[in-house]
C-alpha cells in the first residue's frame, strides 16, 4: 500500500488512540464513530444517560482541528436555533443592514443531543442540513464547513414528551449505535480516573487535521470492492424486505451505507478491500434503524438487531 | 506500450488459471480412470442386456467388448464434464482456498480490473496483490490426498475385477478378444456336434487355454517337418455333414494322422501363431469337405 494511504490509516489509528485516553472501553463504539466519519455519514446515538455520549464526541473533535457544538434539543427548540437567523445590523457607517447569524449547526462535528425532545420541524432543519450540507434561510443558501457530522443522540427511556423520529428520517443516519454499559472493571477505570483528576487535565493532541479526514473520506469511496461483496450487501438488505420477521424492510439506500461501511471499516482496519466480515460487521448498525420488526416476531422477543442478525446467518 | 497494473492482474489471473488447467486436467485424468473402472466394473458384475458383448473394430481386425466401450465412453465424458467445471469454475477459488491470505484481495483486484479502476486505493490492490502473488503457491491445485485416495480406488477396483475375472466371476469376458478366432470355434462346435456328435463341444475354452489344447510346450524345433494327413471324412455317428471336429476329443478324423507331432511343437511365445495354425487347420479342413 502507498505510503500515504498507510499515513492516513495511522492518523485514524491515532485518533482511537487518543480518544480512548478519555474514554474507557466503548471502542467498537469509537471505531463505528470514525467509520462514519471517513464514510462522510452521521450517527445516531442511542444509550441511557451518563454514558459519555458528548465527552466521546467532544474528544474526537478535540484531536483534530475541527470545530464542534452542541445542541441541547428541548420542544421549544426553533430550526433557527439550529440553523441560525437573520438580524439587523448597525454598520460603520451608520447604515442597518441584515446579517446572517451562524446557528449552532455551522460546525465540523455537531453534537444533536436528544433529538427526539425537538419538535418535528426542528428536526427536519437538522436532517436537511444533514442530507445536503447546506442551510437555506431568507431566500440564501449557505454551505456548512466540510468535513460535517452530525452525531443525534436520543434517550431510549423517559418517552413522555418526546417526536420520535419518523423512519423516513432515521433512514438518513447512516449508523445506529447502541452503547452498553460498561464492565466493572472499566467502570473501576472511570472511577479511578475522574475521583482523581477533572476531565481537562486529560490532554488530548491534535493528531488529525479536517482536510486530511477529507482526504481519507476520498480514499474509502476509492477503495474497490469485488462483485460478489456487493451482490452480498444487496442481498442482505433485500433480505430485510422478505423476511417474516420484518414488517418494513430497508431502502436501497440500506445498500448505499452497508457497502459505504464495508469500505470505512476496510479503510479503518488497514485494508483496501472490503472484506464480507465488513459487512457483517456493519450490518447491525447500519440497518437496526430502518427496518421495523413485525409484531408478532417483536412479542417473540425479536429486536430489530437479532433480526438483522438471524438475516446473517 | 507498457503493461497497466490492472492488465498485470488480469494476465496474472489468466496464468493462475492456466496452472489450474494443468491441476484439473491431472486430477480428471485420475478420477476419470476410476471412473472407467467402476463403471465397467458395474457392467461386467451385472452385464446388462443393452450393453452388446463384442463391439467388433473391424479396421484393427479385433473385437472389444461392450462393456470397455461403454466404460470407456463415459469416462470420457466424465473427463470433459470434471475439467470444464474445475477450470471455468473451481480454479479461482481453488487458489483461494490454498492461499487465503490472498482470497478476497485476488477476487476484488480481479473486479476492480475489469471494471479498468485506476483510483489511488485501486491502484494500491492492485501493487499489494501482485507483489503478494508472488509468495502464494500453486502446489495447493494438486490435492494429495484426492490423488492418492483416487489412485488407490483404482488399485483395488483392478484387484477386484481382476479377482473377479480369475474366479470366474461374472462372464468371464477378456478384455481383448479375436473375433475371428472365436467365431470359428464357435462354428467347429456347431459343426461338430452335429457331424461328428462325439466333440466335447467347448472349443472355446479350450482356445483360450493354449496348453490344454497344444499340449506341452517344448523347444521348438525349427526347420520343415511335412507330413501327408489323410482324413476320413466318413464320420461314425450323427446325421448331419460335417464330423470335421477340429480340436474337440471326438473328432472324426482317421488314425495315423499326424497332429499330434505337430501339438509337442507348441511354444508359449508362439501362441498366436499356432493358434493361427490351428484355426488355419479347420478352414482347411471344412474347405477340404
Amino acid at each position: 500500500m502507498s505510503q500515504k494511504i498507510e499515513d492516513l490509516q495511522d492518523k485514524i489509528q491515532d485518533v482511537r488512540d487518543e480518544v480512548s485516553k478519555k474514554v474507557v472501553g466503548q471502542e467498537d463504539i469509537i471505531e463505528l464513530l470514525l467509520v462514519s466519519m471517513v464514510c462522510d455519514g452521521n450517527a445516531l446515538l442511542e444509550s441511557n444517560p451518563g454514558l459519555a455520549k458528548t465527552m466521546m464526541v467532544r474528544s474526537i473533535a478535540d484531536v483534530t482541528d475541527m470545530s464542534f457544538s452542541r445542541i441541547q434539543n428541548t420542544p421549544d427548540l426553533m430550526p433557527s436555533d439550529v440553523t441560525g437567523t437573520e438580524v439587523i445590523r448597525e454598520s460603520a457607517e451608520g447604515s442597518k443592514e441584515f446579517i446572517f447569524e451562524k446557528g449552532p449547526i455551522f460546525a465540523n462535528v455537531v453534537l444533536a443531543d436528544e433529538i427526539n425532545r425537538a419538535t418535528p420541524k426542528t428536526q427536519a432543519s437538522f436532517l436537511e442540513a444533514m442530507e445536503e450540507e447546506q442551510v437555506t434561510a431568507s431566500g440564501k443558501t449557505y454551505d456548512l464547513p466540510r468535513p460535517f457530522f452530525v452525531l443525534a443522540t436520543q434517550n431510549p427511556i423517559d418517552q413522555e414528551g418526546t417526536y420520535p423520529l419518523p423512519e423516513a428520517q432515521k433512514d438518513r443516519f447512516m449508523m445506529k449505535l447502541t452503547v452498553d454499559y460498561p464492565e466493572r472493571e472499566e467502570e473501576a477505570e472511570i472511577v479511578d480516573r475522574y475521583t482523581q483528576q477533572w476531565e481537562d487535565d486529560i490532554e488530548l493532541e491534535k493528531v488529525l487535521t479536517g482536510d486530511e479526514l477529507l482526504r481519507a473520506q476520498e480514499m474509502v469511496r476509492d477503495i474497490p470492492v469485488a462483485d460478489d461483496i456487493r451482490d452480498r450487501a444487496i442481498e442482505i438488505v433485500a433480505n430485510t424486505r422478505d423476511s417474516e420477521e420484518i414488517e418494513f424492510g430497508a431502502s436501497p439506500r440500506a445498500s448505499l451505507s452497508l457497502v459505504l461501511g464495508g469500505k470505512g471499516m476496510a479503510f479503518l482496519n488497514g485494508r483496501n478491500y472490503v472484506s464480507e466480515e465488513d459487512l457483517e460487521e456493519m450490518s447491525v448498525p447500519v440497518l437496526r434503524h430502518r427496518i421495523v420488526v413485525d409484531f408478532r416476531a417483536e412479542r417473540d422477543g425479536v429486536t430489530p438487531e437479532q433480526a438483522v442478525r438471524n438475516l446473517l446467518e | 506500450m507498457t503493461e497497466t497494473k490492472a492488465e498485470k492482474i488480469l494476465q496474472a489471473e489468466k496464468e493462475i488459471r492456466r496452472e489450474g488447467a494443468k491441476a484439473a486436467f491431472l486430477h480428471g485424468m485420475v478420477e476419470a480412470t476410476v471412473f472407467f473402472v467402476v463403471v465397467y466394473f458395474v457392467l461386467f458384475t451385472f452385464q446388462p442386456d443393452a450393453v452388446p458383448d463384442t463391439i467388433p473394430i473391424e479396421q484393427a481386425d479385433v473385437a472389444v467388448p461392450g462393456a470397455v466401450v461403454v466404460a470407456a465412453v463415459a469416462a470420457f465424458l466424465f473427463l470433459i464434464a470434471d475439467a470444464y467445471l474445475v477450470y471455468h469454475k473451481r480454479t479461482l477459488e481453488y487458489f483461494e482456498d490454498v492461499n487465503p491470505q490472498i482470497n478476497e484481495a485476488l477476487r476484488t483486484a480481479r473486479d476492480a480490473a475489469e471494471r479498468d479502476e485506476k483510483t489511488e486505493m485501486a491502484e494500491a490492490l492492485y501493487d499489494d496483490v501482485l507483489k503478494e502473488l508472488k509468495n502464494t503457491s500453486s502446489d495447493g491445485f494438486v490435492s494429495i490426498p484426492r490423488m492418492t485416495g483416487s489412485v488407490v480406488l483404482v488399485f483395488a477396483l483392478a484387484f477386484l475385477l481382476l479377482s473377479a475375472s480369475m474366479g470366474g466371476f461374472g462372464g468371464g469376458q477378456s478384455l481383448f478378444s479375436d473375433e475371428t478366432t472365436n467365431q470359428g470355434a464357435s462354428s467347429a462346435q456347431g459343426e461338430g456336434a452335429g457331424g461328428g456328435g462325439g466333440g466335447s463341444g467347448n472349443a472355446e475354452g479350450e482356445l483360450q487355454n493354449a496348453e490344454e489344447v497344444l499340449g506341452e510346450s517344448g523347444e521348438v524345433s525349427r526347420g520343415e517337418n511335412r507330413q501327408n494327413a489323410e482324413l476320413d471324412r466318413s464320420g461314425s455317428g450323427g446325421d448331419g455333414e460335417g464330423g470335421s471336429g477340429a480340436v474337440g476329443e471326438g473328432r472324426d478324423y482317421s488314425e495315423g494322422v499326424s497332429v499330434e507331432g505337430q501339438r509337442t511343437e507348441f511354444s508359449p511365445e508362439e501362441e498366436i501363431e499356432d493358434a493361427e495354425l490351428v484355426k488355419e487347420y479347420n478352414l482347411r479342413v471344412r474347405s477340404d469337405e
